[in-house]
């Protein structure tokens, strides 16, 4: 290959602007409000579930599971019917996603996101599909769930479906990280391990998730539920769920 | 009849050797229709049903509410074995009530080729009341159970529908825990109208994927899913008197609100069928107290 040609599809690799707004949107600086839920690990926390790094990356697990077998499908749903252009699609996605969501602080958290997510790319994008979901979610039409809007935006990102499952599950499995570092005795290290570990199984579980229709959406973490249910009736706020 | 199929199952559709689905026996079904007589008394107004399901006679014995029929529905198969498939109806028609339970636990037998399906529909009309608190269920070795329910709900009246799963035999030899294939838990709540509530499948395939993790099972070995469909005022006032906990080794409680302000849903977890039970009829009693004014009677000392 010509020394001409290598710098050409270098350079082409470096301007796939696609690249550079997945890294963005999946930042956990991305103003969506991540940092404020930790997914019911507070509770675990304060209730002596999760107490190290074993408890920790276990307890992650769970919910990356439970998120990558309903959240993510109605993320990919979502992406699908905006690439085909098909709104009604990304709404029935958005239904039929908060129809599963049974626990009511984990709806609040993925309508405050996915709401900040919308609004955020209506501003940098000019994007008739997003200033129509953003319109919807204002008037009430739409939940404008997080994943949903995930799918959206990263459709119109131009960034592939694979890629947005990863960043998806990414995620979620750094904002419960993330919140660890601030009410479990772990360190920096043992988070990281706990992510590269559970990354590792991302495209596995893509093939596995990926022909899911919504109907499909699973989840069994009766004690992540209880958790969780625990930290709505309670009285510790150091985060919204 | 209609039977639900599921992604999950579709390798376990061999016919059995011994009598192949749909053989008589192997295919029950249940219809139970509850209404008011001419003197305002609820009763069991029409029974229709196929064995191997068997249905008692409606009985009078609560003793906090002795106009309430109360029924047990029975199978003269015994356990539910490789093939069976099973429909029941249950309608509570306007301002009617009953207490509908089983005569004893459901065991989930092994099966080797096939597997277990049940479709259920409750139908609930405007007041109407319905406490639907049955037996756990027990998963045997290679069971894969299929189990899709619709409840079906007007926005004035109440409905307490609850599930409970055993891990498995837990004293059966050396304990046989988790050991099952599949077990495939759908629950849709509606409205008259068709309007769609909300829907959870529950898929659990511990061979597949660890059910014994921190955030799963952990270390409990018996979950129950409990769905009060009620109106909102309702259910505020039995959320209320719900205050989740979890207390490792021991049980766990969780409840929170269902999707359209249609209800609640309460999770249990606990180690052995008998507090899981309890804590399920405390819950029941909440609803009945706040529905009915009355609370459920102390439980028969052999059940």
């Amino acid at each position: 290959m010509e020394e001409q040609d290598k710098k050409a599809i270098l350079m082409n690799t470096l301007c796939d602007t696609s690249v550079m707004r997945l890294l963005q949107f999946t930042d956990s600086a991305c103003p969506v409000g991540a940092f404020a839920f930790s997914c019911g690990l507070e509770s675990a926390a304060a209730c002596g579930i999760v107490h190290d790094a074993v408890t920790l990356g276990e307890y992650v697990r769970a919910v990356a599971m439970q998120s990558a077998f309903c959240d993510a499908v109605a993320a990919l749903h979502a992406h699908r019917a905006a690439v085909a252009d098909s709104y009604g699609g990304v709404m029935d996605a958005d239904r039929a996603l908060m129809m599963v969501k049974l626990n009511d602080e984990g709806r609040l958290m993925l309508m405050r996101m996915g709401r900040k997510l919308i609004e955020l790319g209506s501003t940098l994008i000019k994007s008739p599909l997003l200033n129509a979901f953003l319109s919807d979610i204002r008037s009430g039409e739409a939940f404008g769930s997080y994943p949903v809007a995930q799918g959206v935006m990263f459709a119109v990102l131009g960034i592939k479906e694979p890629e947005m499952f990863a960043s998806h599950q990414y995620g979620v499995a750094n904002m419960v990280l993330g919140a660890a570092l601030r009410c479990v005795k772990v360190s920096h290290v043992d988070t990281q391990k706990i992510l590269f570990e559970l990354m590792g199984e991302v495209p596995e579980l893509y093939g596995e998730i990926k022909d899911f229709t919504l109907d499909e959406m699973n989840s069994f973490c009766p004690e992540v539920d209880i958790l969780a249910s625990i930290h709505e009736k309670g009285r510790q706020r150091m985060f919204m769920s | 009849m209609t039977h639900y199929t599921a992604r999950e199952l579709e390798r376990y559709r061999e016919e059995p050797k011994a009598m192949k689905v749909g053989t008589p026996g192997k295919a029950g079904y249940l219809n139970m229709e509850f209404e008011l007589d001419t003197c305002g008394k609820s009763i069991l107004r029409n029974l229709d049903r196929r064995v191997p399901v068997i249905v008692q006679q409606a009985l009078y014995f609560d003793e906090q509410m002795p106009e309430m029929p109360c029924v047990y529905i029975l199978s003269s198969g015994g356990q539910n074995v490789d093939g069976d498939r099973c429909s029941q109806f249950v309608t509570v028609r306007k301002g009617a009530f009953a207490f509908v339970s089983t005569g004893a636990a459901t065991k989930l037998a092994e099966m080797r080729y096939n597997h277990s399906a049940m479709e259920q529909v409750f139908t609930l009309e405007e007041n109407a009341y319905l406490e639907y608190l049955p037996e756990p269920m027990i998963p045997c070795r290679h069971t894969r159970f299929l189990s899709c329910t619709r409840l079906i709900v007007h926005p004035t009246a109440t409905l307490f529908y609850s599930e409970i799963f055993m891990g498995g035999r837990k004293y059966y030899g050396d304990g046989e825990l988790f050991k099952y294939d599949v077990l495939s838990v759908s629950t849709r709540g509606e409205r008259p109208d068709g309007m769609s509530l909300f829907y959870e499948k529950m898929l659990i395939e511990p061979y597949r994927r660890n059910v014994r993790g921190v955030g799963v099972m952990h270390g409990f070995d018996v979950f129950a899913n409990i769905v009060i469909m009620s109106p909102e005022e309702i259910a505020e006032k039995i959320y209320a008197e719900i205050t989740p906990y979890i207390k490792l080794g021991e049980t766990a409680l969780g409840v929170t609100r269902l999707p359209g302000k249609s209800g609640l849903i309460v999770k249990i977890l606990g180690m052995e069928a008998s507090p899981v039970k309890e804590i399920a009829r405390e819950i029941c009693s909440i609803v009945r107290l706040v529905v009915k004014g009355k609370p459920l009677p102390e439980e028969f000392p052999w059940r």
